[in-house]
């Protein structure tokens, strides 16, 4: 949050204080009321409480972790480990992998959440022995996200794959590893546009011919589901729909695979569904096969009645004890549900798998699925990862370690050739950094590492090629690292650059050259965008080809979610939108001029020219999208720029709109 | 939870629930009306409560899911009325400000005042609002940084 965002929360904050509490809030009423309530539900003994838990309630409490108080309203824990309670109970052992073991009886998985309730009960009688307790930063159990508010989110692997379709060809979502697809909120198929639109209530089938658009048909969510993203695959269409929030409290919360035939788009037929247990968390789409991955709290009695009842379930079955994996403390709260789907049988789950205590970020590579988590046990920042592996839809136990630091995003941790290379920033007791690469090798072994880079700074993006890896750290300026991996247990450092301001995200462009989007100088919403081309042809020796400062811009949607990218190095083509203003003039009578300020969100695109450097194609002020996030598609020579409100056309030559359409 | 602590735990979270309550349906009846049945709600369900330290969140967004179904009976992602949020005590020192930015909020995309709302009078962090509003917590943050900018640029406008 920056100083302009802070201003504006205060200001808000005061004019709240103004609005009184109606006299039927204040407390003494309410009690009244409540008392009143006939009958008052009965006291129950302590440990009954717990085991009435509601599964929708959990969901939500538990994916909040550590709740921050209202002292720091909006979350800016800047540094992971500061703020961490002193509970130091072992040595976090860096660098050895532990083996993933699977359950032999559902009894050993009730004792894991009855671990982990004994250490929450035992920390909260200790807090209210220590008086002061802080209402709700007790709960030491689970992570809050590293302060993920002050850390930029960069981006992405491989270019926004072009598609070849027919006579068209036409962009497809910009993702993390090439070849593993991601769902979204907008796809094409080269003749429409699929947008996910009302707040995910329905998917809008638009028709997309040289920029001419009409809605030809549409994909509603079911009553009380509320559709997420979705895949388009084949002539078909992979909705992923979660419980809708509204009813969240009322129904234990699920996550559905809905497919749909679209041989005819304008009258799309549904083709079956799989449910599995828990909401929603990412999926993948991988060589014919999907993989959901969904969090699941259950509501069951881990002590008495039937242990199986703690387990998720995959279409209402229960999973089996041994598709259920242990978490190396032994203690849970929860399960992330992994699936995988055969595209041609999208009704039935290939394999099925429930890791207890894994609620961390995914990242997924070629052969591996990666669940990183920041770990609040020591008294320095480290990050616990787990390792699956997968292919062909089938999902095996792999490994887990904890490698010291944090990491920044999913562009810090990626698969090559049989290794796992995690770039992290390292915070110390006082909240100093420094930061560190560490290779793993397929057990989850460390092999390799370089530490103590940078000190002072952060990780703000990386980026892996083959052999080098590119990473930018921040404090004042900005120094673009870069390291060569050609073996394994002996990375290092061959080149460093300096330049002001920092890039956020990074994608490769071309032979020898890296795209960064960033911000100009300070952190982020400094209302300065920054474009940099880095010349990579000599690792050691990094150069900045071109940059381009865009003022004004305040938001950049691909900084948030690397998804919003549309990055075709070989079209020579860089899309992206962003919430900007334009400050202009416009005639008043008697040759006056009134000031305008046009501000909302921009449509930009830009060519690369050896010569010239940044070529700005076009700049667009698009509808009012009322805040939903906002997609650049490309199809033949025609730009969409699509909303879950409205689609808006444009010509990539000249920048010229031609049509638009409210959704 | 007793209702001792029941009653303790909202004694202290009254104020900014309610001014959630308000931000998110732009209309003190309906904030009165989503509190009030939230909180009942949650007392009777409070047996169900698994961990004490989650009473805050899940309060919340009980009184969420309340102001919500509200929104959703009535003009759907219609902006809220500044009007309502009038100030229903005197205003201070400060109350041409106070006005333009309840203007500036109430202008704001429904889904946009309920991250906000979460976010400065909930203390939730992204993740946490994400969770809630089954919302990628990148998009959280994206969107909230974009609702406050555009209510920034709305008050450098009106009131300066």
């Amino acid at each position: 949050m920056n100083q302009d965002e802070k201003r504006t929360v205060d200001a808000l904050r005061r004019a709240a204080e103004e609005w009184a509490v109606p006299p039927s809030l204040e407390p003494d009423a309410m009690m009244e009321r409540l008392s009143a309530l006939a009958p008052v539900a009965p006291r129950r003994p302590r440990r009954r409480r717990w085991m009435a838990a509601a599964a929708a309630v959990l969901a939500v409490a538990l994916g909040l972790g550590a709740v921050i108080g209202l002292a720091d309203p909006l979350g800016l824990v800047a540094v992971p480990g500061e703020d961490t309670p002193a509970a130091p109970t072992e040595p976090i052992v860096f660098g050895e992998a532990e083996t993933v073991r699977a359950a032999s009886s559902y009894d050993e998985v009730a004792a894991c959440f009855a671990a982990y309730r004994e250490r929450i009960e035992a920390e909260r009688a200790e807090a209210a022995e220590g008086a002061r307790a802080g209402l709700f930063g007790l709960d030491l159990s689970a992570s809050a996200g590293g302060g993920d508010d002050v850390v930029m989110e960069s981006a992405a692997e491989a270019d926004t794959a072009a598609i070849a379709g027919g006579d068209t060809d036409f962009s497809g979502t910009n993702v993390r590893t090439e070849g593993v697809d991601e769902a979204d909120v907008v796809k094409t198929d080269g003749t429409h546009l699929y947008v996910l639109a009302d707040s995910g209530r329905r998917i809008a089938i638009v028709s997309a011919e040289e920029g001419a658009l009409e809605t030809v048909g549409s994909i509603e969510a079911a009553e009380g589901r509320s559709i997420v993203e979705f895949y388009l695959e084949g002539g078909r269409l992979f909705a992923v729909t979660t419980t809708a929030w509204y009813e969240a409290d009322e129904a234990p919360e699920s996550t559905e695979l809905v497919t749909f035939d679209l041989s005819d788009p304008s009258h799309p037929v549904e083709a079956g569904s799989l449910a599995q247990s828990g909401a929603y968390r990412t999926s993948r789409f991988v060589d014919g096969h999907l993989y959901l991955f969904s969090l699941f709290f259950p509501s069951g009695d881990p002590e008495r009645g039937d242990p199986v009842a703690l387990a998720p379930t995959v279409n209402g079955r229960a999973l089996d004890c041994d598709d259920i994996f242990l978490p190396a403390d032994d203690e849970a709260d929860g399960f992330l549900v992994v699936t995988a789907v055969d595209a041609d049988d999208p009704t039935e789950a290939t394999a099925q798998k429930g890791l207890l205590h894994c609620s961390g970020e995914l990242y997924v590579g070629a052969e591996g699925i990666y669940i990183y988590e920041d770990n609040y046990r020591g008294k320095n920042s480290a990050t616990d990862i787990v390792r699956l592996a997968y292919g062909a839809g089938t999902v095996t136990a792999g490994a887990q370690a904890t490698v010291r630091g944090t990491v920044n995003d999913s562009f810090s941790i990626d698969e090559y050739d049989g290794h796992l290379r995690v770039v992290t920033t390292i915070y110390g007791e006082q909240g100093q950094t420094t930061n560190g690469l560490f290779v793993l090798d397929g057990a989850m072994e460390e092999v390799g590492s370089i530490v103590g880079l940078a000190e002072g700074e952060t990780v703000r993006s990386a980026r892996f090629m083959g052999d080098v890896g590119y990473f930018v750290t921040f404090r004042q300026i900005d120094p673009l690292f870069t390291v060569d991996l050609s073996d394994p247990a002996a990375p290092e450092v061959v080149g460093e650059l300096k330049i002001p301001g920092f890039s956020a995200y990074l994608h490769p462009y071309g032979e020898h050259r890296l795209l960064g989007i960033g911000w100009d100088a300070g952190p982020e919403g400094t209302g300065a965008a920054k474009l940099t081309m880095f010349d990579t042809a000599d690792p050691a020796d990094v150069r900045e080809a071109a940059t381009c400062v865009l003022e004004g811009v305040w938001t950049v949607g691909a900084l948030d979610d690397y998804r919003a990218a549309l990055v075709e190095p070989e079209r020579n083509l860089i899309g992206f939108s962003g919430f900007g203003e334009k400050r202009g003039s416009a005639p008043l009578e008697d040759d006056a001029y009134q000031p305008v300020v046009e501000s909302g969100e921009y449509y930009y695109l830009f060519s690369y020219d050896e010569e010239e450097g940044f070529v700005q194609g076009m700049e667009a002020l698009l509808a009012d999208g009322e805040g939903s996030p906002v997609r650049g598609v490309r199809i033949g020579e025609v730009l969409y720029a699509a909303s879950g409100v409205a689609i808006e056309s444009f010509s990539l030559q000249g920048g010229d709109p031609i049509a638009a359409l409210e959704l | 939870m007793d209702a001792q602590l029941f009653a303790e735990r909202y004694r202290q979270l009254h104020g900014d629930l309610y001014r959630f309550a308000l931000c998110v349906t732009g209309n003190a009846h309906d904030a009165e009306d989503a509190v009030a049945e939230g909180v009942l709600a949650a007392y009777e369900h409070r047996g169900q409560l698994r961990r004490d330290s989650a009473f805050k969140s899940w309060l919340f967004q009980i009184v969420a899911n309340r102001c919500r179904r509200r929104l959703s009976v009535g003009k759907r992602c219609a902006p809220a009325d500044p009007g309502d949020l009038e100030p229903l005590s005197p205003p201070g020192l400060d109350g041409a400000e106070a006005a333009a930015v309840r203007d500036a909020f109430a202008a704001l995309a429904e889904a946009d005042r309920l991250i906000v709302g979460f976010s400065v009078f909930g203390g939730y962090n992204s993740h946490e609002i994400g969770a809630a509003m089954q919302m990628n917590p990148s998009t959280v943050r994206s969107r909230r940084k974009r609702a406050l900018a555009q209510m920034a640029s709305m008050l450098e406008g009106g009131v300066r």
